[in-house]
């Protein structure tokens, strides 16, 4: 067993996911409550990695990661080649599940409740953390979880900009790539079982959350 | 003490017609009357904040809630400031809290929340129920929990849309028997919608019919069926029309 992929996989996605929850919930929110000017574009861009090859979204992040861009002349920050250029790459492949999910959960709250908490004395801030977000949970959690699980099974772009380097930014779905290429079968099948077992929980447990948490007449027309 | 009287003249531009309120409410039960899509609700909304009138002048007891400037300025005191209780039609209770946590809402930064929140249920006749969670509770005793909840901030003015038209007649007739005793004692300033004449009867102490978008006659109930100001006021009344 690869432990260092194992590792590694385990640090690319746990980053990833924080960075999912932030910026997916913040546009979950963003998308879900309000509409305004240039959004469907926004939204276009956000949800372009679910449609484009994995190369070329790759090379798309080279670029915008790169030698010469912003983030390396104006923040002198050089991630590309290293694990932390592997969880960007896995958050941005995970950002559409995440966002379309929270956005439908945020969507679906009834408005009714947000104007009670409104007419009980709460900020807009308060109505967001204490009503909207509370009973938007489950859906959030669900992209987060859907949005995780892509993030750790995410190849083609981090190969594009963190490389294969094994103990460095070998994650597991490019050491299962070495092994089946070296023929180690057996270390393959390993990495397969725990892929697989992984994206199964994940998706059994957004399956879960998908069952409502309250009943329909819970003073909720 | 008298409760500060509470002024609506307002207009707003709805898609089938123009809203034209104008209205003075005490400490009272003023029962807003009409058919569906007359107005009622909006009216309340803009009471409460939650919809901006075009034009007019909203304020209670000398506090303006809305007013309307010139260049199109207008000053619009946000939902949260004004200190309105609400009660809606579909209990709009919180499905993620308990009763007592519903009724201790607006009083999370108060000190002896969970006492006074107690208080108000135990008044509700809903003491042993504080801990269930509104699906767990009947219509009747949700939209108790819902008066409560709007009780709590002490609010200057009770708003309450179509607030017992999914219940049953006799416990429709109990939260009436209620209502009538906690806004005599509080001396609330109450503004009820409804679209059932027997409710607007039970409770009104005045009555103003809605048509349309407009107040077509405001009065004690029994004068307004004796003396109908217009043939609109007698449809909406359901009396037959001579001639």
């Amino acid at each position: 067993m690869n432990w260092s992929a194992v590792q590694l996989s385990l640090q690319v996605t746990a980053v990833a996911t924080v960075m999912l929850f932030f910026v997916g919930l913040a546009l979950g929110v963003l998308f879900g409550r309000y509409k305004f000017r240039g959004q469907i574009f926004l939204e276009i861009i956000i949800f372009l990695p679910l449609v484009l090859p994995p190369s070329v979204l790759g090379y798309f992040l080279l670029l915008a990661l790169g030698r010469g861009s912003p983030v390396v002349e104006w923040f002198q920050l050089q991630i590309v080649f290293t694990w932390p250029a592997a969880a960007v790459a896995s958050a941005i492949v995970g950002l559409p599940l995440m966002v379309q999910a929270s956005r439908a959960a945020v969507a679906s709250v009834d408005p009714v409740l947000e104007n009670a908490a409104r007419t009980l004395g709460s900020s807009e801030w308060e109505v967001l953390w204490r009503v909207t977000l509370p009973l938007a949970r489950r859906g959030v959690v669900a992209g987060l979880i859907l949005g995780s699980a892509r993030a750790l099974g995410e190849f083609g772009a981090t190969l594009m900009v963190a490389g294969n380097i094994p103990g460095r930014t070998q994650t597991l779905p490019l050491a299962v790539y070495d092994a089946v290429q070296a023929r180690r079968y057996d270390e393959a099948n390993v990495m397969l079982l725990v892929l697989t077992s992984l994206a199964f929980a994940g998706l059994w447990c957004v399956r879960r959350l998908e069952q409502p948490a309250y009943r329909r007449d819970a003073g909720r027309p | 003490m008298e409760a500060p009287s509470l002024k609506i003249d307002f207009e707003k531009r709805l898609a089938t017609f123009n809203l034209r309120v104008r209205l003075e409410v005490g400490a009272e039960i003023l029962v807003l009357f009409g058919p569906s899509g007359a107005g009622k609700t909006q009216t309340l909304n803009a009471v409460a904040g939650l919809t901006t009138p075009d034009s007019g002048d909203i304020s209670l007891g000398g506090e303006p809630f809305f007013r309307s400037g010139n260049n199109g300025h207008a000053f619009n005191l946000p939902p949260r400031k004004r200190r309105v209780g609400y009660v809606f039609q579909q209990y709009a209770l919180f499905p993620h809290l308990t009763a007592l946590e519903n009724v201790a809402y607006a009083l999370w930064r108060q000190a002896g929340a969970r006492s006074r929140a107690e208080g108000l249920l135990e008044r509700m006749h809903l003491a042993q129920l504080s801990n269930r969670y509104p699906h767990e509770l009947s219509g009747g005793q949700q939209q108790r929990v819902a008066i409560a909840r709007a009780l709590a901030m002490k609010p200057r003015v009770l708003l309450m849309d179509e607030p017992f038209s999914a219940l049953d007649g006799p416990t429709r007739q109990r939260l009436h028997q209620d209502l009538m005793k906690l806004q005599q004692e509080e001396r609330l300033t109450v503004v009820y919608v409804t679209h059932n004449l027997a409710d607007a009867f039970a409770v009104g102490h005045r009555l103003a019919i809605m048509r349309e978008g407009r107040i077509e006659q405001v009065g004690v109930p029994e004068d307004v069926r004796r003396n109908p100001a217009n043939p609109l006021v007698l449809a909406a009344l359901g009396i037959p029309q001579k001639d």
